[in-house]
């Protein structure tokens, strides 16, 4: 440890540690504009001055270490006129347009002016004028009068994002913040870049103007897009969600979350939504009440019957639910409706902070950046850091965007196999590793038991992450939405239903006819389900073709719990009005039970019967499920995408997904006779061509939302040329 | 008062840029002793001994800087700082425009004694024929074996890149640089790590300028003891002035350092003011360094004695002032020169010398306010110390000395709305 003083303040502080951050743990302040603890310092805007003794000048506190017995003053006259003069001058050229900004009341210029600033200035002359709204990308626009150049946005998105995409264009006082040349701010993580500027230059298209900060409510919640469980807040306005703010989680997410995430809230008021229970009656769905809604399902479920879904829902849904189906006495459920084989791996279940310390991590077919974005950055810091050594196995290469080791193979199972026998240099590192993170897919049985074989021929540390899943797959999996006693999954009950041996089907949360892999499957089952219930917050091609529907609350409008990929329950709290006919997941579950909606009893329940959920401690890897995904030899390859694996369509979100396309390795091109951007046909799905050298042999890949994908991954996968845009 | 030319020895023997005629005048006879006659480690001791000191402005001794590459088996790197930009300077554009070879004898040389395969010659973005000159310099040296895989069959290899900038002072401070010769924005670095353990790709790295490398030539020529009795015992050799300004014969000197004083080199090497002129300034240092005024032109010229006297040696680019120069508008010039070159990466640096350059425009077109003065001394105060690197220091020289040392000619402005010297102002 090293001591040092601060204002006349003993601080006591490890070794390496910046004066700001001693300074900061005795409580004592020191202004900043570029400084983010989250990255590397810059010492650019020098609103952080200090005196050290001993020194010739003042010197930045946040690039300057601290060292035995450093005597620093943060608060003398001289201090105190350096930090007045650099506002002054930042200042000079600011245009004050703080009336009607995006920023005002949050600002960290006007919060510094008020604190530390001149009482007038000094400047007469005339201002610099820039280029108001410059828009950068899909949606960020950025101010660059209100620019201060701190360059947190440029040192994000390089040191961060690992995609240097924001630079300096020109020098000076003409220097700007711009995209690099031939670039747009097409970034899943642009979002960041405007919450941590300072001032009001980084705007988002969807909230540039539409409140002022001091009138947002702010709701803590948890993202509902992916199984990382990235820690959020929602701002609210007169019962409205305007935008979404990272809540920085030390364990989870550091203060980072996608775009997906922070943008994907238009659709609670904007969107088109399901509003009040409808039952099929005289073959038009008609609405009802929710007693008599409640009381049809719950009759019909009584006889053969099934349920899919929970993994986007409430963990205390899930639990009622598996109640209810133990009162009505069906082994028939399955969360998994998208591929997926396990939610939880063998093996004790790794945290995200495991990253941290791991010696070694090894992505098991792994698509980091669409399937659990806000872990690839942490995975780079310490790549960057301190060298994490990063392994993928898969038969895709280029799945992870950090400097890593590829181990292509067509098999994973085996590939990870060999590497627990201590084969090659990966196995020899694999065993002799303290501490090793195993990234998976969760999608194939022969993986779960490879990792299981895997952890228990290494003697040091070993945990895994399931990546592959949605925000409460682990929860689902935990409260036991599988089927069990020679129950059916969800390819058994859409076969049985198909067959016309299902009496009754609950879908919850999932459109199936777009999202089962095995689109006629599921087409077939619906025709001939004698009734088909769908709970839901949006209208669907699958809640269209249904016999009842039960519009559900989406996650903003409810109180709840997700349990992400490290089986951590985190709570979200309702921050959004909601229309009056909807329920909470879990109320709609409590009503079928026939007990009573009270949140807080519930939540004790849950909370005793899945007590490692809510605990602080590691939690156990699962048992092999039954049943579960199961790839057609030949088919597609699942690819993930993070734009749909959403709640919801959100029409904001919808307008700047990239439009998806089929990627094909080249000898698939060339048998096929098509070209990059050709337009191709894919049993079925249409769509333009990607010719992708890092895809195996004969490999086609669909991504998960694309429409038709779900024919493609049931069927050979044939690509037939249809019109040709390469030229 | 006669110059004491060592660099410039043979600056003017026609030919001397081709081979063959420096080879004729004892050309490559240092680099040869080196590479066949000496290890490194004995060279490095040469210039230790030498007592040589940095010529590009900051004046750090030279063996010193060498002695701070860890020994820890990486890749080493040298590199010229050839972006020679501070104005009043153009001492290295001499040396390499006419007598390339005595470069890139020093800098293979100095590659030899560090250790390093690789060599950078980093030019200024205007130093297009310089560039040229070089070029065709080295491509003889590599004919002749003096550079290239096995130099002089010593089996040792020493290549020599050349770069072209992009024109901007900023890359002539070393971190800038070095950002720059990667492909990157030439702004600075922070520091620590220093190029010595962290430079060009992140490998230790020397970085030195055009005539401290051209000096390794004469160290090894005449041997370290002997150069370092050339001069004072803290500022040994010789130096390259460049005088420009109003003065009769305007140019590049070599002095032995501390026995000339800035009154001999303006006035007897230079030819001293104009007929009918008399010189009222001289920065001494290029122009980020403080003015000197009549009183203080017997200062010798040396680190010491140009620090004692409240300036620096910088650059040794001599600018002079005469009854005739506004201060003013040659403040402003600077000031112009400044702004246009900050990088922008920090506040003080940004910020500040716009905000200069707008007041001095303004004083200088008569529209000056009262308060004005007090007010560009204390920003100033704002700047000086408080940037990111020494660019913002470097702006405010000449404006903090002459509003001290001018200060009833700033306000004559102010006062009479107008420049008081009229319409003789050159």
């Amino acid at each position: 440890m090293i001591t040092l003083t601060v204002d006349d303040r003993e601080v006591q502080v490890q070794p390496g540690t910046l004066i700001i951050d001693a300074a900061k743990a005795v409580g004592i302040e020191i202004p900043v504009f570029c400084y983010h603890p989250r990255m590397d310092p810059a010492a650019a805007c020098r609103m952080c001055l200090v005196r050290v003794e001993k020194m010739p000048k003042l010197m930045p506190a946040c690039a300057t270490p601290v060292s035995e017995g450093m005597v620093v003053h943060t608060d003398t006259d001289e201090v105190q006129k350096a930090h007045a003069g650099v506002l002054e001058f930042l200042l000079a050229n600011h245009p004050l347009d703080c009336p009607i900004c995006d920023k005002g009341g949050e600002c960290e210029l006007q919060d510094n002016s008020i604190a530390y600033g001149p009482r007038a200035t000094r400047f007469a002359d005339s201002k610099r004028h820039l280029d108001k709204a410059r828009a950068l990308g899909p949606i960020v626009e950025l101010d660059q009068e209100r620019c201060i150049q701190c360059t947190r946005c440029i040192r994000f998105m390089d040191e961060v994002a690992g995609d240097p995409v924001l630079t300096v264009h020109d020098r000076g006082g003409h220097a700007v913040i711009d995209t690099a040349e031939n670039r747009t701010f097409d970034s899943i993580f642009s979002g960041n870049t405007i919450e941590i500027c300072p001032v009001g230059a980084l705007t988002s298209r969807p909230f540039r103007f539409k409140a002022r900060p001091w009138d947002l409510d702010e709701v803590d919640s948890v993202c509902p897009h992916c199984p990382v469980g990235c820690n959020i807040k929602l701002s609210v306005r007169h019962g409205e969600v305007k935008r979404i703010l990272s809540r920085d989680s030390e364990e989870i997410d550091w203060g980072w979350i996608c775009d997906r995430g922070r943008f994907g809230y238009g659709f609670l008021k904007h969107g088109e939504r399901l509003e009040q229970p409808m039952l099929r009656k005289d073959g038009k769905l008609a609405p009802v009440s929710w007693d008599e809604a409640v009381s049809v399902l719950r009759e019909r479920m009584q006889g053969n019957s099934g349920a899919l879904g929970g993994g986007r829902h409430s963990l205390e849904a899930a639990y009622l639910l598996r109640r209810f189906l133990d009162q009505v006495g069906t082994k028939n459920v399955d969360h998994r409706v998208l591929p997926l084989y396990s939610a939880i791996a063998p093996g004790p279940v790794g945290r995200i902070d495991d990253v941290n310390d791991a010696d070694l991590l090894i992505s098991l077919d792994v698509e980091l950046l669409e399937e659990a974005p806000v872990l690839a950055l942490r995975m780079r810091e310490f790549q960057r850091k301190r060298g994490l050594r990063i392994v993928s196995v898969s038969p895709r290469r280029g799945l992870l965007d950090m400097p890593h080791q590829e181990a292509q193979t067509p098999d994973v199972a085996a590939t990870l196999r060999a590497i627990a026998q201590g084969e090659g240099d990966i196995g020899q590192e694999f065993l002799a590793a303290q501490k090793v993170l195993l990234l998976w897919n969760g999608r194939s049985e022969d993986v779960f038991s490879a990792i299981g074989a895997a952890v228990a021929a290494r003697s040091g540390e070993t945990a895994t992450l399931v990546a592959g899943s949605l925000a409460n797959s682990f929860g689902a999996q935990a409260a036991g939405l599988l089927p069990k006693d020679g129950g059916l999954d969800a390819r058994g009950m859409l076969e049985a239903a198909a067959a016309g041996q299902l009496d009754a089907l609950l879908v919850i949360g999932h459109d199936i006819l777009s999202e089962f892999p095995d689109a006629e499957l599921a087409a077939q089952a619906i025709e001939k389900v004698p009734f088909l219930a769908v709970a839901g917050t949006v209208p669907s091609e699958t809640t269209g073709r249904a016999d009842l529907v039960l519009p559900l609350a989406a996650w903003a409008e409810s109180d709840g719990h997700f349990v992400n990929m490290e089986g951590r329950a985190q709570p979200y709290a309702a921050g959004s009005d909601r229309s009056p006919q909807l329920v909470d997941d879990w109320e709609l579950m409590a009503r079928l039970l026939g007990i009573a909606p009270d949140y807080e009893a519930i939540l004790a329940e849950v909370q005793s019967a899945l007590a490692p959920l809510f605990a602080a401690e590691r939690r156990q890897g699962a048992e092999a499920p039954e049943g579960g995904y199961r790839p057609v030899p030949g088919a597609a390859i699942a690819g993930a995408s993070i734009y749909y694996k959403g709640v919801t369509p959100d029409p904001f979100l919808n307008s700047i997904v990239p439009q998806t396309r089929v990627a094909v390795a080249p000898d698939v091109a060339e048998a096929a006779g098509a070209a990059e951007d050709d337009e191709v046909e894919v049993s079925g799905l249409r769509a333009a061509l990607h010719v992708d050298p890092d895809l195996p042999p004969g490999a086609v890949l669909v991504r998960a939302g694309q429409e038709g994908a779900n024919h493609a991954l049931t069927r050979a996968a044939e690509v037939r040329a249809l019109a040709r845009r390469s030229e | 008062m006669p110059e004491t030319r060592i660099l410039f020895k043979h600056i003017d023997v026609p030919g001397i840029d081709r081979i063959d005629v420096y080879e004729q005048h004892g050309g490559y006879q240092s680099l040869r002793k080196a590479v066949l006659d000496m290890t490194p480690e004995s060279v490095a001791q040469e210039v230790m001994t030498s007592n040589l000191r940095g010529r590009g402005g900051a004046g750090f001794p030279t063996g010193r800087k060498w002695s701070f590459l860890p020994k820890d088996g990486r890749t080493r790197y040298l590199v010229c700082n050839a972006d020679e930009s501070e104005p009043g300077t153009c001492k290295d554009q001499e040396l390499i425009y006419k007598n390339p070879h005595l470069l890139i004898e020093g800098v293979a040389a100095s590659a030899y004694a560090i250790g390093a395969e690789d060599a950078f010659i980093y030019l200024r973005g205007e130093f297009k024929v310089g560039y040229a000159i070089l070029e065709r310099a080295i491509a003889e040296a590599r004919a002749k074996g003096y550079v290239g895989d096995d130099v002089l069959g010593s089996g040792r290899r020493i290549e020599i890149t050349l770069y072209l900038g992009a024109g901007a002072y900023i890359c002539g401070e070393e971190t800038a640089l070095l950002n720059s010769l990667e492909g990157k924005r030439g702004q600075p670095r922070l520091k620590p790590p220093f190029p010595a353990t962290a430079g060009l790709y992140g490998m230790p790295t020397v970085v030195n300028n055009v005539e401290t490398l051209a000096a390794v030539v004469p160290i090894l020529e005449m041997g370290g003891a002997e150069y370092s009795k050339l001069g004072s015992e803290k500022s040994a050799g010789t130096k390259l002035f460049s005088v420009s300004g109003t003065v009769r014969n305007p140019g590049n000197f070599e002095v032995e350092l501390n026995k000339v004083t800035l009154r001999e080199l303006v006035y007897d090497l230079a030819g001293g003011p104009l007929e009918g002129r008399e010189i009222k300034g001289i920065i001494p240092g290029g122009s980020s360094v403080p003015i000197l005024t009549p009183d203080k032109f017997d200062v010798a010229l040396d680190y010491e004695s140009l620090a004692a006297a409240g300036t620096m040696l910088g650059s040794g680019g001599v600018i002079v002032l005469d009854d005739h120069s506004c201060i003013v508008k040659s403040t402003l010039r600077l000031m112009e020169f400044y702004r246009h070159e900050s990088c922008g990466f920090c506040t003080p640096c940004r910020e500040g010398t716009m905000w200069l350059d707008q007041v001095l425009e303004r004083i200088e077109a008569g529209l000056g306010r009262p308060g004005d003065l007090e007010m560009l001394a204390d920003l100033c105060v704002n700047i000086e110390g408080r940037t990111f690197c020494p660019l913002g220091d470097a702006a405010i020289g000449v404006l903090k000395s002459g509003l001290e040392l001018y200060h009833e000619e700033y306000q004559a402005h102010i006062d009479q709305g107008c420049c008081p010297l009229g319409e003789v102002v050159r």
